[in-house]
């Protein structure tokens, strides 16, 4: 008989992905890293039912309350699979039922597939690495030493990665308003909505670290910066009548602000972008605004005031009272008009992965994907680790104008490209 | 190691064209060279565009049957037998055979889909004067040289496109045409009718387009002086 040993509220950035999630799409990212060998899958199973017995979050069940949904914990078997499907497809169904993640493995890679509901990419991270280092525990009999964001299987559990952040943090002194423009949506053929094209540019990090270093911006202001670039050049050929602003979400780590260990959601997204009404911009004139919006809003009492008011909305005694089902269509409703409208586009950087030398050594890459948004529209997503940057762009359009856009301006400032995709 | 000539980036040994662009892969010094095993499983890697192609000429398809079915239904519910839904049904089968096409066909579309539309086209006037009026064949009279003179005009006129002929040259002659095309309607008309041989306004329209056709062919020979040419340049 399954023993239900306990259960959890959604944090707040959780709240909406499942009442927003259809039948064909959920808002899921995907983390993967390569080993020099390929996977063995009974390993990679028993890896996993390893780690599962020490991290709570890969025990969860999304369930659905009278008033919200909440995550259970099970002790349902996760069973690993082969890649099957179009990378970042709907979580839930046949073989884990409704469990928020999904493990898989292709060849020399193992993936980890998660619904944002469950965790954010910090979070999602620490999963993969733990993962992977109880798989090189049994596979190669390494001594995985204690390192920052690996959870060990013999180590002790701390509440606190189970905790809303969120709400401990919160400090409710203001509110900040989401009122923003609606920004430029790239249009396309559209592709079935369970289906992702993705296109990884592997690009040295070096010479991205000094090309950015020439306009005087960092890395994620620099890609964010040739993304709007390219955005921009696709809404002036697309004769549009009146110009949007074209902005890019770009989701900040609220770990690096805060002391939390939470394996939960603790992010938020502030939006860089450019009004074409004011008149051409000029690739240094973008950069510049770009940097100086990253400076003026990634603060903490900004992001706070952010954070209290998404909060505020949850405390609502009025909301808090609307059954489910009625909450659903609001929250879908209020999705459509704030969610994906406001933005062309997402650029999540989780920075440069660090693992310990017994990892390194049997491990060549590792990657970050969001998964496609519900409109379609491109969106971005990097991890840097060994040397180079890999960018991965999903899509749900079979245009790959923005993308091209993208690659070829880096490849005219001199920073070589290597493509792979699931294009063929 | 292959770059694509179009964008510059690096590819992926087991890509067969740019992902970016489209254009093919093809590399002299690598071709005996064994591929890499592609990024993704090749399971769902079969081509996205088809599947999508596949898809809408499925809704379509869906959308049209449902008419089919629907009509000779309710008439058959309101009147005891078939009346109008006889004439809507070969609509539906000929609106079909126009929509679906365009969709599913991906190389020379314009073409195929004009050849398949002229076919289907026989085939539905046919059906429609076998079911309307059996006793009077306008079909044979009427249609099949109408339709067979738009399908050489059609013909002549892609083709002199694809030759690259100057538009004022293609379009001088698509009113040549045009006029001739009055003409034989108005002869076949009247044959069918069994009126007297004469024609009265086919005449007139085919003297102006004949008109208008030799002063653009004039234009195109004089716009190639090229001091002309920036005064008459369309």
């Amino acid at each position: 008989m399954k023993q239900v040993q306990n259960w959890y509220q959604l944090d707040n950035a959780a709240k909406i992905y499942p009442a927003v999630r259809t039948k064909r799409w959920s808002g899921n990212f995907r983390l993967s890293l390569n080993f020099n060998e390929k996977v063995e899958p009974d390993i990679l199973q028993q890896a996993l039912d390893d780690v599962r017995k020490r991290i709570v979050n890969l025990n969860l069940e999304l369930k659905k309350g009278l008033f919200w949904y909440f995550f259970e914990e099970t002790d349902r078997p996760v069973i690993i699979q082969p890649e099957k499907q179009s990378p970042c497809g709907r979580i839930g169904g046949a073989h884990n039922q409704d469990m928020p993640y999904r493990v898989t493995y292709y060849n020399n890679r193992i993936a980890i597939e998660i619904f944002h509901a469950l965790a954010d990419g910090t979070g999602g991270l620490i999963f993969l690495k733990s993962i992977a280092a109880r798989y090189i525990e049994l596979k190669y009999n390494e001594k995985i030493p204690e390192f920052e964001d690996i959870i060990l299987c013999g180590s002790e559990y701390s509440p606190e990665e189970m905790e809303d952040a969120f709400k401990r943090y919160a400090k409710f002194r203001t509110l900040k308003s989401r009122s923003e423009l609606r920004g430029y949506h790239f249009k396309g053929t559209i592709l079935p909505s369970d289906q992702t094209s993705v296109i990884t540019g592997i690009i040295p990090f070096s010479k991205l670290h000094e090309k950015s270093k020439e306009y005087k911006v960092t890395v994620t202001e620099f890609i964010v910066s040739l993304m709007i670039k390219s955005f921009m050049d696709c809404q002036s050929k697309s004769n549009n009548r009146i110009e949007k602003p074209v902005k890019v979400s770009v989701p900040i780590n609220l770990r690096k602000l805060y002391p939390s260990r939470t394996l939960r959601n603790f992010a938020l997204y502030i939006n860089p972008g450019i009004e074409p009404r004011y008149g051409e911009f000029t690739f240094q004139e973008i950069t510049e605004e770009v940097h100086h919006f990253m400076r003026m809003n990634n603060k903490e009492k900004y992001l706070n005031a952010i954070m209290c008011k998404n909060l505020s909305d949850e405390f609502n005694p009025v909301v808090r009272v609307i059954p489910l089902f009625l909450k659903n269509v609001a929250l879908f409703t209020a999705f459509k008009i704030y969610g994906e409208t406001l933005v062309s586009s997402t650029f999540s950087n989780l920075g440069r992965v660090e693992l310990p030398p017994e990892m390194a050594r049997h491990i060549e890459r590792v990657e970050f994907m969001l998964g496609r948004f519900m409109a379609g529209m491109p969106s971005a997503a990097a991890a840097s680790y060994n040397g180079n940057l890999y960018i991965n762009w999903t899509s749900g359009f079979c245009e790959k104008d923005v993308e091209k856009g993208f690659f070829t301006s880096l490849i005219k400032m001199g920073v070589p490209v290597k493509i792979e995709s699931n294009l063929i | 190691m292959s770059y694509c000539v179009n964008c510059g980036v690096e590819l992926d040994r087991s890509l067969t064209k740019c992902p970016l662009c489209s254009t093919p892969v093809i590399n002299p010094n690598d071709i005996d060279a064994e591929k890499t095993l592609p990024t993704y499983p090749v399971e769902y890697m079969q081509n996205i565009e088809k599947k999508l192609r596949f898809a809408s000429a499925n809704l379509v398809t869906v959308i049209f049957l449902t008419a089919l079915v629907l009509c000779p239904f309710c008439n058959y519910v309101i009147s005891d037998k078939l009346t109008w839904s006889r004439y809507v049904m070969p609509s539906i089968i000929f609106a079909w055979c126009c929509a679906v096409p365009p969709i599913m066909i991906r190389k020379n579309t314009f073409l195929k889909c004009v050849i398949i539309d002229f076919i289907s086209a026989f085939i539905y006037l046919g059906a429609m004067n076998m079911l309307t009026t059996p006793n009077i064949n306008w079909f044979v009279s009427i249609c099949v040289p109408i339709l067979l003179y738009l399908f050489g005009t059609f013909i002549l006129i892609y083709s002199l496109s694809v030759k690259k002929c100057s538009v004022i040259y293609i379009i001088s002659i698509g009113f040549a045409l045009a006029g001739i095309f009055c003409m034989m309607t108005e002869y076949f008309l009247r044959r069918f009718r069994f009126l007297e041989m004469e024609f009265i306004w086919s005449v007139p329209v085919l003297i102006s387009c004949i008109g208008i056709a030799v002063l653009m062919l004039i234009i195109e020979k004089l716009s190639k002086v090229s001091a002309l040419r920036k005064r008459l340049h369309i």
